[in-house]
């Protein structure tokens, strides 16, 4: 007898009603259909995880509900395997003799999909190449946008979704163990990077075992300092410097796992070697800071409030010169989603929203301090789906 | 003294990047636009020589009709910005979205400079609403008409420089290392994710004892730089040809699609192959065979002053007069550099006439849901007489043919 073992990939089920939750939408704002080109909206509504190339691929639905994928050829297996979609309508190469839009439009119209279009773009954006016609002009139609709708759905995360994204968590966790327990002087960040990521990620695939689908294109499990080392720390978006480590260095880290297409944030301030008095004023300030803004999500309450108690105490202790970005940001098939824990944005924080929580405090002398930790808003206030350790002594590395 | 002597650095010059400004400021002038305004990850990197990472908090290259340049980045870019940019000025918006709109806060750099009067040269109409990021067309805060730079942008990056030529030859000489590393690691009962992580791990360590700390990937397509790897096309499953890797186990009589990708300061050349685990049936050699034989049509027809049209022209004719059809499943290849896939296409429906300075993929394969994928791709570039392939590693069936014990 076969063994089958449980799936926490996202159920058919879930992707029917993502569906219809459009489909509502749809038949709101009378449109005759929807079209969507954005990859990570394609696997959010039909499950179909590709790499995007300047090969064209959209996802349609008309206002009865039938879904449609428009491939080229050598996707066509790929996306018949989905129980999901009705038709699968595909063209044989871009650019070709024909432009693949014009097939597409053809499909569209026997969908009943014409006058009036919801779509996420105004047609295939031009990426890696490609070169083609707007949907509008294509179709001789109105396309109004509807990435505010797809985007505000988005925001609130399933159980299902929030199972992945725990799952996503506690890979990144071992990735980030591995990594702190490998930095020692005398290495190099690529080095320790790449040794804790491999072998987390080999954890995760063993431990998962062959159900595991990454769907994601960027990578399994994953731990690393993109070069924010020592005063380079004071750089928030560095890129990888394939740095030294040296005894008195601040480290700011970054871990995750792709888990079927969620993703999730942990990152840490470290030291090597026991820190200076200044280090430490700059590290309890930071915890403070993110403590303030922890205490402040609630459902019910703009997002704008936690920034704002946040930004009250960067006043208070004269901390301005070190600010350099908001508190954070909502996480989930994407590194980065809205809403924004921001003082300009007054999105209403509800229940099933996932944060990012990572004020932080830099210094071109000192370095860069931040924490990030992801957060499920709840019905009563926060619950932590990262874990680590964020107290000084446990991140401080032997010299 | 010794401080002083460096080596001449690896990577584009500041010199280079103020041509490619240059040319972008004569479309500017040409078609009568106040300023150009560039928000495409890629094309920032082009113009300005700033590599960054890409999120919800708009970033761009502006450059006027006189030739000023900026970048207008989020504070928290500010210092980043300032020490790798080749522009004038680093222009920066507190946070997004703040309570004044970062697009309004660009609109009134760009009236200063002119725009409102005068139209203005994008890519995009405003930035484009990605990573949970929401705003206004620049159309709608500017009252001026936005003319479309993609094309012109496009037929820029199509044709590489010299420098750039030197760097997709340094990208192939690891792409050639980090092959043979994947192929090394390869064997029956180990896994695909081992074998890529060992490969991947020893390129990288090669490259940074060679090039030094001051090695640079600049690249969000390749993770840390380095990308040798199977992607999942192993046995049936290489007929599929954008597979994602699913940590599959080697078996003897596998076909495998290795593929090894290395950017170096931004640029990287496509190298895959077929390789066998043990020795190969007869259909697979026939495959195989068939495919070397389709990849050789190919480069033979890349000459400059030629449509990219007959490339795949030429292959086509061979899949038909082989009576192969059924095995294609997609064109020859693609243009290469900054991205991993980049205009022109060697395609029948592609007439962009080949130019000395393009660089191209060659990777006509054959699939069969039996017996797998079936292909090289190896990069070439057009050179004034002909073509030259930029790949080094060996295409026969011998030397892709792997040991089993």
């Amino acid at each position: 007898m076969a063994v089958v073992p449980a799936s926490i990939a996202i159920a058919e089920d879930e992707y029917r009603e993502r569906c219809a939750h459009l489909q509502q939408h749809c038949l709101d704002r009378g449109y005759d259909g929807i079209v969507i080109f954005d990859h990570q909206y394609i696997l959010y509504y039909s499950g179909f995880a590709f790499i995007p190339t300047e090969r064209p691929i959209a996802f349609a639905m008309n206002a009865r509900g039938e879904r449609a994928l428009f491939v080229p050829r050598l996707e066509v297996e790929h996306a018949q395997s989905l129980a999901l979609i009705d038709r699968v309508d595909h063209y044989l190469e871009y650019p070709d003799r024909t432009h693949p839009m014009e097939l597409f439009a053809k499909a569209l119209r026997e969908m009943g999909i014409k006058g009036r279009i919801g779509a996420d773009r105004d047609g295939y954006p031009w990426v890696m190449g490609y070169r083609g016609p707007s949907l509008s002009e294509l179709m001789a139609a109105e396309v109004v946008s509807i990435v505010a709708t797809i985007e505000d759905q988005m925001m609130v995360k399933s159980p299902a979704e929030v199972a992945l994204i725990a799952e996503s968590c506690k890979w990144g966790n071992l990735a980030h163990m591995l990594l702190q327990r490998y930095t020692r002087p005398g290495i190099t960040e690529t080095e320790v990077s790449q040794r804790a990521s491999d072998e987390a990620t080999r954890a995760m695939l063993d431990a998962i075992g062959p159900i595991y689908r990454s769907q994601s294109w960027h990578g399994n499990a994953s731990a690393g300092y993109r070069g924010q080392i020592g005063r380079n720390a004071a750089i928030p978006h560095a890129l990888a410097n394939n740095i030294v480590f040296q005894d008195g260095d601040v480290l700011v880290t970054g871990a995750a796992a792709a888990v079927w297409g969620y993703t999730s944030e942990l990152e840490r301030t470290m030291f090597i070697g026991k820190p200076t008095d200044g280090q430490k004023r700059f590290f309890d300030h930071m915890v403070a800071l993110q403590d303030i803004a922890l205490a402040t999500i609630e459902p019910g309450r703009p997002c704008s409030d936690v920034d704002l108690a946040v930004r009250a105490y960067y006043e208070e202790h004269d901390l301005w010169p070190h600010w350099k970005h908001h508190v954070g940001h909502a996480i989930g098939m994407r590194y980065h989603e809205g809403p924004f824990l921001d003082h300009g944005d007054a999105t209403i924080i509800q229940p099933g929203m996932l944060f990012t929580v990572e004020p932080g405090l830099y210094s071109a002398e000192l370095g860069g301090y931040r924490h990030s930790d992801t957060v499920l808003v709840t019905e009563d206030g926060i619950e932590f789906l990262t874990y680590y350790p964020r107290d000084i002594a446990s991140l401080t590395i032997a010299s | 003294m010794s401080e002083t002597l460096v080596g001449k650095p690896i990577g584009i010059p500041a010199e280079e990047y103020r041509l490619r400004q240059k040319r972008l400021r004569a479309e500017c002038n040409a078609q009568g636009a106040a300023a150009a305004c560039v928000f495409d990850a890629d094309y920032v990197k082009y113009y300005s020589g700033f590599f960054y990472s890409i999120t919800e908090r708009p970033l761009a290259f502006l450059m006027n009709a006189q030739g000023e340049t900026a970048l207008f980045v989020p504070l928290l870019e500010k210092e980043h910005a300032q020490a790798h940019g080749c522009v004038g000025e680093v222009w920066t918006y507190p946070e997004y979205p703040g309570l004044t709109h970062p697009m309004a806060i660009l609109a009134e750099k760009l009236s200063d400079w002119g725009v409102g009067e005068a139209p203005l040269l994008a890519d995009e109409d405003g930035y484009p609403w990605v990573l949970g990021y929401r705003g206004p067309a620049l159309s709608e805060l500017l009252a001026s008409s936005v003319l479309p730079a993609r094309a012109f942008i496009e037929d820029c990056l199509n044709v590489k420089s010299d420098l750039e030529m030197d760097l997709l030859r340094h990208s192939a000489i690891w792409g050639n290392y980090g092959l043979a590393r994947l192929v090394a690691h390869t064997r029956p009962g180990r896994t695909e994710t081992m074998a890529s992580q060992r490969a991947t791990a020893e390129t990288w360590q090669a490259m940074l004892a060679a090039y030094g700390p001051h090695y640079r990937a600049h690249t969000p397509y390749y993770g840390d730089g380095a990308r040798v790897e199977y992607r999942g096309q192993i046995g049936r499953n290489s007929a599929i040809p954008h597979a994602i890797g699913n940590n599959l186990t080697f078996q003897e009589g596998d076909t495998l699609i290795g593929e090894s990708t290395v950017a170096v300061w931004g640029y990287s050349v496509e190298l895959e192959r077929t390789f066998f685990l043990g020795p190969p049936s007869e259909e697979q050699r026939f495959l195989f065979r068939h495919m070397l034989a389709l990849q050789e049509t190919a480069i033979a027809a890349i000459q400059p002053g030629r449509p990219c049209s007959v490339v795949d022209e030429a292959v086509r004719a061979y899949f038909v007069e082989h009576d192969l059809e059924h095995y294609r499943r997609h064109h020859v290849g693609h243009g290469i550099g900054l991205r991993y896939h980049e205009g022109p296409f060697l395609d029948v429906g592609d007439c962009t006439l080949m130019q000395p300075g393009m660089v191209f993929t060659v990777e006509p394969g054959l699939f069969d849901a039996n017996w797998g994928g079936f292909r090289h791709s190896d990069t070439v570039r057009v050179t004034e007489s002909g073509n030259e392939l930029l790949t080094l590693y060996p295409r026969d069936l011998a030397s892709c043919t792997l040991p089993v014990a």
